[in-house]
C-alpha cells in the first residue's frame, strides 16, 4: 500500500458483519485490503467517540457493520447505533469531515458479497476523497 | 393541569418594600422556611454591589431580606450545586428558566430528586455579564458603575438607577450591536418564563408593586395558596389585558430569540477555518466540562489515557470537544456557562447550541424541557 | 451549611478572583467569581483545583520536632526550642527565608521581626526575577494593546494573563512570542513564534521587526528570565519605545513581597544559606532548589503547610496556614493588592503565620 492509499477502520459486529466478511474471505472474494477490521460483540456497543478517536488517529475512513434491523443477536443493539449513527453524521461535518467518509451497513454472516461490495464502494468514495486532511495545528 | 394566573405580593411590610413587584417570592420562601417546609432556600444575595450575585443558602427567614431585588448581571447556575453539595436537604430555589432546565434535566437523569425541591420560577429575558455591564455603563451611559443602585430589564431597555434617583435607559438592541448587552447566550434563549418550575413569577403584564404568578404544577398551586392561607402573601386575580400584554411580552421575546439563533448558529456562526483558530486556544482546563451542569459523570471519558493526548495542549478537538459534543450536546440546555468559564474565549457554547438545536430537530427532545429522557438513551427499537 | 465566598487564587501571580464553596466549615468546591475585575469568572485548571491542597494527606496538623526523626510535639516546647536557639546565636548568624506564597502582611511581620533581631539575611526566593520598582502595564494595557512580544509560554502557564493576549490578538493585535521549545501553546496562537536558545542574546539582538513594532501601544510579556539582569535590558527596551513591561512572576505575591524584601534569586539564596547557622524558612521549599546549601546549617525551622524536603531536614516544623484558612492580602503581578478573608479554621493545630510569627516574637520578648 502506499503513503496516499486511504486508511479505512471497519468495526464488525461479532454474530453478523464479521460473519459476513469472513464468508468473503473463505470464499476468496476480493475486496480493498485497506479496510482494517476491528471486531466488536455488537454495533451497539460503538459510540460517538470510537469513532472520533479512529478519525483522529488517522484514519480516512470509518465504516461500522452490525446486524440487519430486527436480527440483533441482543435484540436491540443495532437500532442503538443507529440512533448514534445517525448523530455521528450530524457531528462529523463540525470539525470539517465529510460525512461520507463514515459509512454504516447491516450485513449478515451470509452476505459475504455484500460485504464486499460494500467495502469496494466505500473504498472508492474514500479514495475519492483522498487522505483526510485536517487543518488543526498539531 | 391548565395554566393558572394570579397577582400576589408580601404582606410582610419590610419585603413589600425591599423586594421586586411587591416581594411576593421573598414572601412565599419565607412562608417555606417558617412553616419548616424546607431546610433551606437556594437564592443570590448582594455581594460587594449590584453587580455581584453569590448564591445563598438562606436557613432562617430572618436573613431572606439580603436577597430581596432581581439581579441581572449575575449569571450564575444551580442545577450543579444543588446535584453536588445539597442533595440532603429539602430546598425552595429561585431559578431562571435555565436553572430549571438543568434542574430538571438533572431530576430526570436521578440526579437530583425534585420531590425535596419547590421550584419557585422567575422570567427571564436574560443577564449580563457583571464586567460587561460595568463597562457599557461607563462607556454607554457614561456613568461611573458605582453610582447606579438597581438595574432593571424592561421593555426592550437597560435601565440603570442612580444614586440621586433619577434613572437613565438605553434600548438592549443598541448595546447588543456594539456587542455590549445580554449574553449572546440569553440573546439566544427561548425560555422566559420557566414553565419547568412549580410557578413562575415575573413583572410580565403585572401592575406596580405586585408579581405576576402563573401556577404550574399541583405542588406550586398548594403552595401559593397555603402561603396566602398562612398571611404570607396576598392575591388577586390579573386583568384579561394583564395576562394578554404578558403572553405578548414572552411572544416578541421568543421571536427576538429565534432572529438571534439565526444570527449567531448561522449567518454568523464560525467557519471551520475559525473553528480551528478556537480549538488551538484550548488549554485542557476543563473548566466547560465542570462548569456543565449536565455534564456530571464521576468518571471522565476525556482523563481516560485512550482519548487524553499527552500532556501537551491543545488537545485533538475530535477527542476533546468532540467527545464531549458527543455525550452531552443533546443535553445542552443553552445556559452558556461553558462559554463564560473558559479562559481562553472559545465561544464553546455555539457549537453545543447548533448541534442541540440539530438533534431537537430531529428528534423533538429538549432537555430540561422534554418529559422523557433523550432518545439516544433509549433501550426500544424505533 | 453550604456557602459560597469570594477569595483570591493563590494559584500564580495573576490574581484571579475565584469563589469557594463551603460545606460545614469545609471547603468542597469552587464556583465561579464573574464580578472579579481580573478573570471575570474564568479559571484555570490550577486555580479550580487551589483548594484541594487543604484536604491533602502531606498536611502538617500539630509540631513537629527532630528526635532521631521528625515527632510531634506542641506548640510549647517547639517555640521555647526556637526561641533558645535563637536568642543563642547574633543577628548575623541567622536567616530568613520567606515566599513568594507569604501574604504581604506576613512579610511586613517577618521584616519587623528581623530587625527586632538586627538579621540582614532576610529574603525570599524569586527565581530570575529582581526586584523592580517601574510601573507595570496593566491588564487593560495588554488587552488593548496593537503589538505583543510574548517571552515564555504565558497561555499555558497563566491562561489568564494568556486570555489578554488572545483578546488583543481577536481585536486584531499583532502577537510574536518567543521561548526555548520547538512549539509552544503561545507560540501556535501567536502571528509569529521565535524558537530561540538565549533570552539575553534574543534581547541583545532583538529582531528590527520586533524594534519597528514596538511603540506606546504595545506591551512585552515576560514570563520567564534566564538571569535577573535581563529584566533590566527589557526595562531599558521599553523605556526607549514608550512602550509597557508586565513581568509575570510564579507566586501568587512575589510582587508584593518585592516590596518589602528582598527578592533572591539562586545565588543570592545559596549565598543567604551559607552564610548562616540558624535558617527560618516561611512558606517556602529551598532544599529543593539547593540542597548541598544546607550542609553546613546548624539549626533549621520551617514554618509549613504540608511535608516537602525542606520541613523533612528541619530541626522544627511549625503548622502554618493556607490562604484560606488565615485572610491577608497578595499584590498580584500588575501591582493589584488585593484581600481575602479566612474562610476555614485552620487544620488541626495550625496556626496562621502571622500569629506564629509573633509568638516566636513574644518568646523572645520583642515586641513590633
Amino acid at each position: 500500500m502506499s503513503g496516499n492509499d486511504p486508511k479505512i477502520i471497519g468495526f464488525c459486529c461479532n454474530w453478523c458483519c464479521y460473519g459476513g466478511a469472513d464468508t468473503a474471505g473463505t470464499a476468496r472474494m476480493q475486496y480493498p485490503p485497506n479496510v482494517r477490521i476491528i471486531r466488536v460483540m455488537c454495533s451497539g456497543r460503538i459510540n460517538p467517540s470510537m469513532i472520533l478517536k479512529a478519525f483522529k488517529e488517522g484514519a480516512d475512513g470509518v465504516f461500522v457493520g452490525g446486524c440487519h434491523i430486527g436480527d440483533c443477536h441482543y435484540d436491540a443493539g443495532n437500532y442503538k447505533w443507529r440512533r448514534r449513527a445517525k448523530f455521528i453524521e450530524d457531528l462529523l461535518p463540525e470539525f470539517g469531515i465529510n460525512d461520507g467518509r463514515f459509512r454504516f451497513e447491516w450485513i449478515s454472516a451470509s452476505e459475504g458479497e455484500k460485504f464486499q461490495k460494500t467495502m469496494e464502494e466505500f473504498y472508492n468514495t474514500v479514495k475519492k476523497y483522498g487522505p483526510l486532511q485536517r487543518s488543526f495545528s498539531k | 393541569m391548565e395554566p393558572e394566573y394570579l397577582l400576589a405580593r408580601a404582606k410582610d411590610e419590610n419585603i413589600l418594600e425591599k423586594g421586586e413587584c411587591g416581594g411576593a417570592v421573598s414572601s412565599i420562601f419565607q412562608y417555606l422556611l417558617d412553616c419548616d417546609l424546607v431546610d433551606g432556600v437556594l437564592n443570590l444575595s448582594h455581594g460587594e454591589d449590584i453587580y455581584d450575585g453569590i448564591p445563598s443558602l438562606i436557613e432562617d427567614s430572618k436573613d431572606l431580606i439580603e436577597t430581596c431585588g432581581s439581579l441581572h448581571c449575575a449569571p450564575t447556575m444551580f442545577g450543579e450545586l444543588i446535584s453536588k453539595y445539597l442533595q440532603d436537604m429539602r430546598l425552595a430555589v429561585a431559578v431562571k428558566p435555565c436553572d430549571a432546565m438543568a434542574i430538571k434535566e438533572l431530576e430526570n437523569r436521578h440526579q437530583i430528586d425534585g420531590d425535596k425541591l419547590y421550584k419557585v420560577g422567575l422570567n427571564c429575558g436574560g443577564t449580563v455579564l457583571p464586567i460587561t455591564a460595568r463597562k457599557m455603563i461607563k462607556l454607554f451611559y457614561q456613568i461611573d458603575p458605582a453610582d447606579v443602585v438597581k438595574e432593571e430589564i424592561d421593555k426592550g431597555k437597560f435601565i440603570i438607577e442612580l444614586t440621586d434617583d433619577s434613572h437613565k435607559e438605553l434600548k438592549i438592541d443598541d448595546l447588543e450591536d456594539e456587542g455590549y448587552g445580554r449574553r449572546v447566550n440569553c440573546q439566544r434563549c427561548e425560555q422566559k418564563i420557566p414553565r419547568n418550575a412549580d410557578i413562575a413569577c415575573g413583572n410580565w403584564g403585572t401592575e406596580p408593586g405586585w408579581t405576576f404568578i402563573e401556577i404550574i404544577t399541583s405542588k406550586g398551586k398548594e403552595l401559593v395558596e397555603k402561603a396566602r392561607e398562612n398571611g404570607y402573601i396576598e392575591v388577586k386575580a390579573p386583568s384579561g389585558k394583564a395576562v394578554a400584554i404578558r403572553g405578548k411580552v414572552e411572544s416578541v421575546m421568543i421571536k427576538m430569540a429565534q432572529k438571534f439563533q439565526n444570527k449567531y448558529l448561522e449567518e454568523n456562526y464560525p467557519s471551520l477555518e475559525k473553528w480551528d483558530e478556537y480549538w488551538n486556544r484550548c488549554i485542557k482546563c476543563y473548566a466547560c466540562r465542570d462548569a456543565c451542569p449536565l455534564c456530571y459523570c464521576r468518571e471522565c471519558d476525556l482523563e481516560k489515557e485512550y482519548y487524553e493526548d499527552s500532556g501537551d495542549t491543545p488537545p485533538d478537538p475530535l477527542t476533546f470537544q468532540g467527545v464531549r459534543l458527543s455525550h452531552v450536546c443533546y443535553s445542552c440546555i443553552n445556559c452558556g456557562q461553558c462559554e463564560d468559564v473558559c479562559p481562553m474565549e472559545i465561544p464553546v457554547a455555539r457549537i453545543f447550541h447548533k448541534m442541540q438545536k440539530k438533534y431537537r430537530d430531529q428528534t423533538g427532545f429538549t432537555a430540561g424541557i422534554s418529559d422523557e429522557l433523550p432518545p439516544l438513551y433509549s433501550p426500544e427499537k424505533e | 451549611m453550604m456557602k459560597v465566598t469570594h477569595t483570591i487564587c493563590p494559584s500564580c501571580s495573576v490574581g484571579c478572583g475565584i469563589n469557594l464553596i463551603t460545606k460545614n466549615q469545609e471547603v468542597v468546591g469552587t464556583y465561579p467569581y464573574k464580578r472579579h475585575p481580573v478573570n471575570e469568572g474564568k479559571n484555570c485548571l490550577r486555580g479550580r483545583e487551589c483548594f484541594e491542597f487543604l484536604g491533602e494527606e502531606t498536611r502538617i496538623r500539630t509540631p513537629l520536632i527532630k528526635k532521631g526523626n521528625l515527632v510531634d510535639s506542641d506548640w510549647e516546647e517547639v517555640l521555647n526550642m526556637a526561641a533558645r536557639k535563637i536568642n543563642s546565636l547574633k543577628g548575623e548568624d541567622i536567616g530568613i527565608l520567606a515566599s513568594g506564597n507569604c501574604t504581604n502582611e506576613e512579610c511586613k511581620n517577618l521584616k519587623k521581626f528581623a530587625d527586632a533581631l538586627n538579621v540582614e539575611n532576610i529574603g525570599y526566593y524569586n527565581h530570575n526575577f529582581p526586584k523592580f520598582d517601574f510601573k507595570t502595564g496593566t491588564l487593560e494595557d495588554l488587552e488593548n494593546s496593537q503589538f505583543i512580544l510574548v517571552i515564555g509560554d504565558v497561555l499555558k502557564d497563566n491562561p489568564l494573563m494568556g486570555r489578554r493576549i488572545i483578546l488583543a490578538r481577536e481585536n486584531g493585535a499583532i502577537i510574536i512570542a518567543t521561548d526555548y521549545p520547538e512549539k509552544t501553546t503561545t507560540g501556535i496562537n501567536a502571528n509569529k513564534y521565535i524558537q530561540i536558545t538565549s533570552i539575553r542574546e534574543f534581547l541583545d539582538k532583538l529582531d528590527s521587526e520586533i524594534q519597528s513594532k514596538l511603540d506606546e501601544r504595545s506591551t512585552i510579556v515576560v514570563g520567564k528570565l534566564d538571569h535577573k539582569k535581563e529584566l533590566n535590558k527589557l526595562y531599558q527596551i521599553v523605556s526607549k519605545s514608550n512602550s509597557k513591561l508586565i513581568p509575570v512572576m510564579g507566586d501568587c505575591n512575589s510582587r508584593g513581597a518585592m516590596n518589602i524584601l528582598p527578592a533572591l534569586d539562586t545565588d543570592d539564596l545559596k549565598a543567604l544559606i551559607e552564610s548562616v547557622k540558624l535558617l527560618y524558612v516561611v512558606g517556602d521549599d529551598p532544599v529543593s532548589y539547593t540542597e548541598e546549601s544546607f550542609k553546613n546549617l546548624d539549626f533549621l525551622i520551617t514554618q509549613a503547610t504540608t511535608i516537602n524536603n525542606t520541613t523533612l531536614l528541619s530541626d522544627i516544623v511549625l503548622p502554618g496556614a493556607f490562604w484560606a484558612e488565615k485572610g491577608g492580602s497578595f499584590t498580584n503581578n500588575t501591582d493589584n493588592t488585593q484581600k481575602f478573608p479566612q474562610i476555614v479554621p485552620a487544620a488541626g493545630e495550625a496556626l496562621d503565620d502571622v500569629t506564629i510569627i509573633q509568638k516566636i516574637a513574644e518568646k523572645l520578648n520583642i515586641t513590633f
